[in-house]
């Protein structure tokens, strides 16, 4: 195998391993519930995948150009994102979670515009999905810095792919919990359209999802603020 | 008799739930912005103050192992902790007892102890192996393929260990 498709296969890999290790299921919880909820629709539930793992995988890819090409030291933008990043997810996902259970309404501008955006955000409409998948990249658990910073950047120097490296390992971080949310919505759906409660199912969806968001908000907050 | 308007009783607990929703958002908020600005609680057992005390009280050859941890330790981080300092214990009893070898925890969220980040270009939770000649840092490494061996217990103990014996073997 050339040495190219090993660097490739790595950079998946390692993404894998960050999405399957238990530092960031927390957040994973999060991102499965927010792609599922829409069980509706199947080709939405895919549209947020397909923008989660965008979001991702964009984030990665730009934090790597950011550590490479800068001035930032790696180590210092590292511990940066893993002290602040988690600080600031609590409030963030108890806000989000508020949104989607319907408890707060985002300010409007305009009667009609409002009502748009309103609906939207209730809804979380699919550009959500990518703004969660960029928020969930940045908040570093030790785990995810572990193998981005420490196993990633200096693969992707070393193979000199500053840009498709990080891209396969933001798909590697995204996959398993995208494959995971399909078959969910699909499970969901499956039993829902059976016994005739597809449209209460997502309803439900969307307060589950907004309750998950809450309680991982709150378990953040305790966790990395306030223990 | 006056009606309410549709929707009005309901949303009186929307009302209270979103009220003492922002209060804990405001509050976590808070607490985050002055825990930012402050410095970090009492130093907990096991913590090295800095490179140079260390380095002082050496009068010989010898290895320091130092474990880096956050004040938020992750189950993952436990384990590389847990295994690590067990391959040290049980394997290397002896240099532990002549003082060949050290092992230290160290919390990287204290702010006397975040030199260490610079010291040994740390990106994360790391177990770093710090040589010392007659008093003086001569030489590190960084055990970068812990988090890629952590979930085969075998692999692990057996990468420490080499990497130990190779430290006290050239030390």
């Amino acid at each position: 195998m050339s040495p190219i498709l090993i660097g490739a296969f790595s950079a998946f890999w390692l993404g894998i391993l960050t999405s399957i290790s238990p530092c960031p299921l927390a957040t994973n919880i999060a991102a499965i519930s927010y792609l599922g909820k829409q069980v509706q629709n199947t080709k939405t539930v895919l549209a947020n995948g397909f923008l989660y793992t965008i979001g991702r995988t964009a984030t990665y890819v730009v934090l790597a150009v950011v550590a490479v090409t800068s001035i930032l030291s790696v180590p210092e933008l590292s511990f940066f994102l893993q002290r602040y990043m988690s600080k600031l997810m609590g409030p963030i996902l108890i806000a989000v979670g508020l949104v989607l259970i319907e408890v707060v309404r985002p300010p409007s501008f305009g009667v009609a515009i409002g009502e748009k955006i309103q609906a939207r955000a209730q809804r979380g409409g699919i550009w959500g999905a990518g703004a969660l998948g960029m928020l969930f990249a940045l908040s570093f658990c030790p785990t995810s810095a572990a193998l981005f910073f420490g196993s990633l950047i200096p693969l992707a120097i070393d193979s000199k792919s500053v840009v498709v490296l990080p891209g396969l390992y933001g798909l590697g971080t995204a996959l398993p919990v995208f494959a995971f949310a399909v078959l969910i919505a699909l499970g969901a759906r499956s039993i829902a359209t059976v016994f005739q409660r597809l449209s209460a199912l997502e309803v439900w969806a969307r307060r589950i999802t907004g309750a998950v968001f809450i309680l991982i908000g709150i378990y953040f907050c305790w966790t990395y603020i306030f223990a | 008799m006056p009606k309410n308007e549709p929707g009005t009783e309901r949303m009186k607990p929307r009302i209270v739930i979103a009220i003492v929703a922002a209060i804990g958002v405001l509050l976590s908020l808070a607490v985050f912005v002055q825990s930012s600005g402050k410095p970090g609680k009492t130093q907990p057992q096991n913590t090295v103050q800095n490179t140079a005390n260390s380095a002082d009280q050496v009068h010989h050859s010898k290895i320091i192992a130092y474990y880096f941890h956050g004040t938020v330790r992750c189950m993952t981080c436990r384990k590389i902790e847990s295994l690590s300092h067990d391959v040290v214990a049980s394997d290397f009893m002896a240099q532990l007892k002549t003082g060949d070898l050290e092992w230290h925890a160290v919390n990287l969220d204290l702010p006397e102890n975040t030199h260490f980040i610079r010291d040994y270009q740390l990106v994360a939770r790391s177990l770093v192996l710090v040589k010392y000649e007659n008093g003086k840092q001569t030489g590190y490494k960084n055990l970068q393929e812990i988090w890629r061996l952590v979930n085969d217990e075998k692999a692990f103990r057996k990468y420490i260990k080499g990497e130990l014996q190779a430290a006290l073997g050239s030390g």
